[in-house]
């Protein structure tokens, strides 16, 4: 056979085809602009986890009180137990059921279903609303959010989205600002805003650390907007991706 | 049939741990109408006799009977019935009720009968009254009649019911030697028009002068039983 | 009956002992009464306390909306329109209405945070039902359409704030959303009602349903009628009218709510007063009785020698002792008829007495408490004190007669 197509011409464009693909796939990033939604999504899978055990402390600071908690946390998608390990809490349980928050005290062996405005109060002292934690569902599903720009904060370049509760959903804070490491996907700082404008609380991430192929934030702040001189800090000691939990642990029995 | 008939009567009273013998087997005879003494020093048992008699209590052992009737078989609400109907009390310190008035007290004792209505009750009483001399102080209270008014009011309680039986206890022991006297009179006066059993007991030789009967008692037992007109009573 | 003449002489013949226990029962009689009278002037006013303050005469709801109150939810609410249709004028009795919307909100000062129940409420309205125009202690009123709030002074200085200082209510609205309202403290209250004083927080109604995102609704309409006895009545009627329009819709008189523990609290109360009451008369009946017993033992005595049988005797002293009951009981009642009338005209001012504030107890009492006429009282203890003293009388009645009357007859 004889012609412009080769075999041998046919091969090259083979390579060359594959060599631009490559260039296409290191370069896309920088090149294509990603949606708010996309990044949004990137972070989630990130921070989402399915299954995890969790050791962490919490260090809650009131004026000049400081009040320092231990708790270990088993999650898996609905559920999660967290049981407080430091000596002045032992034994104190929560178990999160989908909807439902129990809490247990070991002093008077009594078990309490949390709801209504108890929701509101801060856990155990903190600025952690019960609510806060409560709240697993989709942020995608809930708010319509928009890239509005892009800061550096702490030395790391972040996408800044703001978030707009979709109308007729049931959301907590009506608006919300985040601060996204463009590079690890990874929160770094989120305010929280009331429907009056008024902002209510900010999150700010202080450590990440790598596992594996994600980025997860170990170290954050919780500041009350609303009230001077309170802060609550949640640091990670030990955290375990996808372990394997019995289900036995999330019932209310296990919490006695 | 004799009014009163006792045989073997004795009591003894319980002390404590100590039993106290007080009458040690009395035998005695009373006929309806008679008038009669029984006399002894203190402790001799002559209280406690008077008390059979008058149905206050039992015997420990022997029989007692009144107008034929044993009484040993007789419950605490019989006796009460016996004594109400049958007879009448004198004491020593009168013992009148002091709310009531002279009238009242001898009305009381009648009016327990429920046996007359109001106009013949009145009528008795002041017939009694007149009696034994205290028309005019019936409506006297005992706080305001002397010691023989007194006794005497306490006579006419004990005749107003027509009783079978008197028995009175030292009665003229609190009374001076003038109104004993009329007192006494008295009891003698209705004793022969009504024909009232009356017995005594005194250790005042006055009355033992208008018995018709004299019985002494020593420590429990009848040491003498006389009459009057010198028959004896054997025992 | 003869005896029963008897029993009297006796009475009178023992003046002093009988005055005397006579005057013990008295008291005792006297002391419930008053007692009675105070628990229930307290009870009206906590009646008052929570009519004037909180549920009015009637509550007009949504049935579905009674059950979950304890939760404040903004759901099942009603429309004003539906209300404008119904002319309240007419219900016998009317004399003014006041409609609200209830939420939950945390009370911020900028340092701490407390949990209230906000009310958003016409001013106008709000004051012609509830008795807090003249339980202004600072400040005044607010007016429709301000950003401005009316609190317990108890609350606010709990929070540390006054006229004049701004505070932020979060709350929640319809979405769950989180919401905050800022407003100007215009006035501070100081009442008997416990809840008003610590936990409620009044703001223009316009403002709150702003806030919580609802249309132009409001959780219930508080009535007020002239006398709360009409209340039953007025239930009915306007019940009737409201569910021509929506069924749901249910009217709640003032003591359907779980408010009125205070005077099942006083009912219980008075028993253990008159228990108490009942046993020193009992106490005193007894001493009398062995007291005149040992006395009158000759008499017993003397009486039995004449053949009165031991019922009689007891029956003469049982009367004795009822007579001192029946005395005792009579004065007893005019001593208590005039403490009763100087309590109703003049009242006692409890908070003068003990130089504090009864509502820090949460007791509902300001300024004077005042007694109440109730027969039923009188009635009740005078019954008791006599049935007492006769039956406390017939133990030591028979002590007495059981007595031996040779023994009886012989006691010096």
């Amino acid at each position: 056979m004889g012609g412009f197509l080769t075999r041998n011409r046919l091969r090259g464009a083979a390579w060359l085809l594959g060599l631009l693909c490559l260039a296409g796939l290191f370069l896309s990033p920088r090149a294509a602009a990603m949606t708010a939604e996309e990044i949004i999504q990137r972070r989630d899978s990130n921070e989402y986890v399915q299954t995890v055990i969790v050791e962490a402390e919490m260090v809650i600071l009131n004026n000049n009180r400081k009040l320092t908690k231990a708790m270990t946390s088993y999650a898996d998608g609905d559920n999660a137990l967290t049981i407080f390990t430091n000596p002045r809490d032992r034994g104190t349980k929560f178990l999160k059921r989908g909807d439902e928050l129990w809490m247990f005290f070991p002093d008077a062996e009594e078990l309490v279903k949390i709801s209504g405005h108890m929701l509101n109060q801060g856990m155990m002292g903190s600025d952690f609303s019960y609510q806060d934690i409560m709240e697993s569902d989709k942020l995608t599903d809930l708010y319509e959010f928009q890239l509005v720009g892009e800061e550096e904060l702490d030395g790391r370049q972040c996408y800044v989205l703001e978030g707009t509760a979709i109308p007729g959903e049931e959301v907590s804070y009506h608006r919300r600002k985040a601060w996204i490491d463009r590079e690890r996907f990874v929160g770094l700082k989120e305010e929280l805003y009331a429907r009056s404008g008024r902002l209510l609380k900010v999150m700010t991430t202080t450590k990440v650390e790598q596992f594996e192929d994600r980025w997860y934030p170990v170290e954050a702040v919780m500041e009350d907007k609303l009230r001077k001189n309170t802060r609550t800090e949640f640091i990670v000691k030990s955290i375990e991706f996808n372990p394997v939990i019995p289900t036995e642990t999330f019932t209310l029995e296990n919490l006695r | 049939m004799a009014l009163l008939e006792l045989k073997g009567v004795t009591k003894i009273y319980q002390q404590g741990k100590i039993e106290v013998p007080a009458l040690r087997g009395i035998d005695l005879t009373v006929e309806a109408g008679e008038f009669t003494t029984i006399f002894g020093p203190s402790g001799s048992g002559k209280t406690t006799l008077l008390n059979l008699i008058g149905c206050l209590d039992k015997p420990t052992a022997g029989t007692l009977l009144f107008n034929g009737r044993e009484l040993s078989q007789v419950d605490k609400k019989g006796l009460a019935r016996i004594r109400r109907e049958n007879i009448g009390f004198i004491f020593q310190s009168y013992n009148l009720i002091p709310v009531l008035t002279a009238y009242e007290n001898v009305e009381f004792a009648i009016r327990l009968l429920n046996k007359h209505d109001k106009k013949e009750l009145k009528d008795r009483v002041m017939e009694i009254l007149a009696a034994v001399g205290l028309e005019g102080l019936e409506n006297r209270k005992p706080n305001e009649l002397s010691g023989g008014q007194k006794q005497r009011v306490a006579i006419a309680r004990a005749l107003v019911k027509e009783p079978k039986l008197i028995l009175a206890d030292e009665p003229t022991a609190n009374l001076d030697s003038k109104t004993s006297e009329e007192v006494l009179e008295i009891m003698v006066k209705m004793n022969q028009e009504l024909g009232t059993t009356f017995v005594f007991s005194t250790h005042d030789p006055r009355v033992m002068e208008y018995a018709a009967r004299l019985v002494e008692i020593r420590d429990g037992l009848i040491s003498l039983d006389r009459r009057r007109d010198g028959t004896g009573v054997s025992h | 009956m003869f005896l029963t003449k008897l029993a009297l002489k006796n009475l009178i013949r023992y003046r002093t002992r009988t005055l005397a226990v006579g005057l013990i029962i008295a008291f005792a009689v006297f002391f419930y009464i008053l007692f009675d009278a105070l628990m229930a002037g307290m009870n009206e006013m906590s009646y008052e306390g929570i009519i004037d303050y909180e549920t009015g005469h009637l509550q007009i709801v949504n049935s579905s909306y009674w059950q979950e109150e304890k939760k404040l939810p903004l759901d099942d609410l009603i429309p004003l329109d539906l209300l404008r249709r119904i002319k309240l004028e007419e219900v016998q009795g009317y004399r003014g209405s006041s409609a609200e919307l209830a939420f939950q909100a945390r009370l911020n000062n900028g340092i701490n945070e407390l949990p209230v129940v906000g009310r958003g409420v016409v001013p106008e309205d709000l004051l012609s039902v509830f008795s807090l125009a003249d339980k202004f202690v600072e400040g005044e009123m607010f007016s429709s359409g301000e950003q401005r709030v009316v609190m317990g002074k108890r609350l606010a200085d709990l929070m540390d704030v006054g006229v004049g200082d701004y505070v932020i209510l979060l709350v929640r609205d319809k979405n769950n959303t989180f919401n905050t309202i800022e407003a100007e403290i215009s006035g501070l209250v100081h009442t008997i009602n416990h809840n008003v004083n610590n936990f409620l927080v009044y703001m223009p109604l316009d403002v709150a349903q702003e806030a919580l995102a609802v249309d132009d609704v409001v959780s219930k309409v508080v009535v007020r009628l002239d006398h709360k006895e009409q209340a039953p009545q007025a239930a009915g009627v306007l019940e009737s009218k409201l569910q021509r329009l929506d069924g749901d819709l249910a009217v709640y008189k003032w003591d359907d709510t779980d408010a009125l523990s205070f005077s099942s609290y006083a009912a219980t109360e008075n028993q253990i007063i008159l228990g108490i009451i009942l046993l020193i008369a009992a106490i005193a009946i007894i001493n009398t009785v062995i007291l005149a017993a040992l006395e009158r033992m000759r008499e017993i005595g003397t009486m039995k020698a004449m053949g009165l049988d031991v019922r009689e005797i007891v029956y003469l002293f049982v009367i004795e002792s009822t007579g001192i009951g029946v005395l005792g009981g009579c004065i007893g009642l005019v001593m208590g008829a005039v403490g009763v009338w100087y309590l109703v005209r003049f009242g006692v001012d409890f908070s003068a007495m003990a130089q504090l504030d009864m509502t820090s107890f949460g007791v509902p009492v300001l300024g004077k408490t005042h007694g109440v006429w109730n027969p039923n009282a009188f009635i009740t203890v005078f019954a008791f004190g006599v049935a007492v003293s006769f039956l406390s009388s017939i133990l030591p009645g028979y002590w007495a007669a059981a007595k031996d009357p040779i023994q009886a007859i012989q006691h010096r």
